[in-house]
């Protein structure tokens, strides 16, 4: 068992940690840049395929009259640190399995994104900004979706507290 | 074409393979965070990486780096100081990457030698990518497609070469 205090100060450690890494790493050395690549032309290709008049200039798509930039927070990093906040915050059974996990979320968060801007910027149109948000509460729907999803496969139960 | 970017992106990282490679061939003794430990209690990187093994790593891939110079690095065509220096942040990034993926498992309380799929294959590239990303204006960047193919083909790679290298005995474990 872990105390919520202890909880909450493993994750957001690890959590702050990374979310400042990912950004200052990318702000001060533009070392994102090849993600922020693949994600935009993944999604223009993905875009194109689906017969879309789109056009692709450096990070930014173009889909009729919406532009849209690749930022670093398109390309997973977020999804990313708050699964590994959340996942180095719970004891688990298989404790050494934790890594994997971790690791294993890196690409699957990039792919996630890169779905998540194809279909912003396809299913958006005048709404682009209401599905830009609600496709980001779905991303974080999906990490807490495979953090209890591997606490099932691990065994863990998440026990609430009762008052005494 | 897929076999010239397969040939050209492990041409181009090829100092960071040998540098990762020659670690696990050269042993040392002594630490290389002298035995200190982290705020966790745990060793801040473990027996496992020595003073030794990283500079030899550095080294060796430093040297490959100048041995692909002399037939022309990054690209054919003659020998430039620019693949010597490339070289040179490759081999000190891959040997980074490699420490800095035991300082993570050691965070976790993995014990040295003990397989973290994923993260054992990559630490290494991570790594030597970085150096070549924060010092970008001088040296030739690899292309997205290479950066992909690098990171797809590498862990294929990363499990033969160190399973050979356990039939071998030079490795105590096959990953």
């Amino acid at each position: 068992m872990v105390s919520m205090k202890e909880f909450l100060g493993k994750f957001f450690l690890v959590f702050s940690i990374l979310y400042l890494f990912f950004h200052a790493v990318d702000l001060f050395f533009g070392l994102l840049l090849p993600l922020r690549q693949f994600v935009a032309v993944s999604s223009f290709m993905l875009l194109a395929m689906l017969s879309l008049p789109v056009s692709l200039s450096g990070l930014t798509i173009t889909l009729g009259g919406s532009s849209f930039t690749i930022i670093t927070s398109c390309t997973g990093v977020v999804s990313f640190s708050i699964f590994a906040g959340l996942l180095y915050a719970t004891p688990m059974k298989k404790e050494k399995r934790k890594l994997t996990y971790i690791t294993a979320f890196f690409p699957l968060a990039i792919l996630w994104n890169v779905f998540r801007v194809t279909a912003t910027l396809s299913l958006g149109g005048e709404l682009i900004e209401v599905l830009h948000n609600t496709f980001w509460m779905l991303s974080v729907l999906l990490v807490l979706g495979i953090y209890l999803l591997i606490l099932k496969l691990d065994g863990t139960t998440i026990k609430k507290r009762t008052r005494k | 074409m897929i076999l010239d970017l397969l040939i050209w992106s492990l041409w181009y990282i090829l100092p960071a393979y040998v540098a990762n490679a020659s670690a696990v061939v050269i042993h040392g003794k002594y630490p290389l965070d002298h035995g200190v430990k982290f705020l966790d209690g745990r060793p801040f990187l473990g027996k496992g990486k020595t003073l030794i093994g990283f500079f030899s790593g550095v080294l060796f891939g430093f040297l490959a780096g100048v041995v692909q110079s002399l037939f022309g690095y990054p690209n054919f065509g003659g020998f430039s100081m620019e693949g010597v220096s490339l070289a040179l942040l490759l081999a000190f990034g891959a040997m980074f990457g490699d420490s800095l993926g035991s300082f993570v498992k050691r965070r976790f309380d993995l014990k040295r030698g003990q397989a973290t799929p994923l993260l054992d294959q990559w630490d290494f590239i991570f790594g030597a990518l970085l150096m070549v990303y924060i010092f970008k204006d001088f040296v030739v960047l690899p292309s997205l497609l290479m950066v992909l193919t690098i990171l797809v083909v590498t862990p294929f790679i990363h499990i033969a070469s160190n399973y050979v290298a356990f039939k071998l005995q030079l490795k105590g474990v096959p990953w």
